[in-house]
């Protein structure tokens, strides 16, 4: 199971992906999501592969959430996401698509099967979560 | 990830308790029939069952004289949940995404 949701920004697609790259602190909502909380003075992701998506905080520590994996300008942005309890990072995928509204914007989020807990053996949890996405799935079914 | 999400993913870390929830998938069932095919004894088994179970995964129901396993949606609900809650923060995040780029000119 990947999650994936998507949206339509009026603006055309190098406007649209150069804000949620460069500007990406402007409006990243932080009360609502950070792992910081109210430590969280900043938000930033650096837009070149290797760069980092961190926070800054407000005594000037960093956390960082993950990083830039791949970066093709207006086309799409990857970069990895672990929280802090994770053995493994999942990933944050986006892609920028001109339509004749302006931007749609498509951002999947993958690699739940080995963020698991902290394990030295993420082979045994990737089976795990996809034999508990499957049952689940069948008992949605049923 | 939450304390029960944990303990579903520590319980199924091992290949005898992920085999054993797939043939409790397909039908409830009690202990002895659960234990054909494996080559461990019923008690290797119950402890199997029990880890399972404290995992919100499976749990038992009386039939009869016998003690009958099942699945139930416990755990499984917790990780959808957990997946779900994810998911609505994306949902928020591009929507304050789109309201920042369309009030820029």
């Amino acid at each position: 199971m990947n999650i994936k949701q998507s949206i339509i920004v009026r603006r055309p697609v190098e406007t649209t992906f150069k804000a949620f790259t460069a500007d990406l602190g402007r409006w990243w909502p932080l009360r609502q999501f950070s792992f910081g909380g109210k430590r969280t003075k900043e938000i930033h992701l650096e837009g070149k592969v290797g760069g980092r998506f961190y926070e800054r905080f407000t005594d000037g520590d960093e956390f960082t959430i993950g990083t830039v994996s791949l970066y093709d300008p207006p086309n799409q942005v990857i970069f990895t996401w672990q929280q802090p309890d994770w053995n493994a990072p999942t990933t944050v995928d986006v892609k920028f698509t001109p339509v004749p509204e302006g931007t749609l914007v498509e951002l999947e989020h993958t690699g739940w099967e080995t963020a698991g807990i902290p394990s030295d053996d993420a082979a045994n949890y990737r089976k795990g979560w996809g034999i508990i996405l499957q049952i689940f799935s069948d008992t949605q079914q049923g | 990830m939450t304390r029960s999400l944990d303990l579903a993913f520590a319980a199924l870390a091992d290949p005898t308790r992920r085999e054993l929830l797939k043939r409790i998938s397909h039908r409830p069932q009690p202990v002895v029939d659960l234990c054909e095919g494996f080559p461990i004894s019923q008690p290797a088994i119950s402890k199997h069952l029990r880890v399972l179970r404290e995992a919100g995964l499976i749990d038992l129901k009386k039939r009869g004289r016998e003690h009958v396993y099942h699945l139930t949606s416990d755990g499984f609900t917790d990780m959808h949940t957990y997946l779900e809650s994810v998911s609505a923060m994306w949902a928020d995040t591009l929507q304050a995404f789109a309201d920042y780029v369309e009030d820029q000119d």
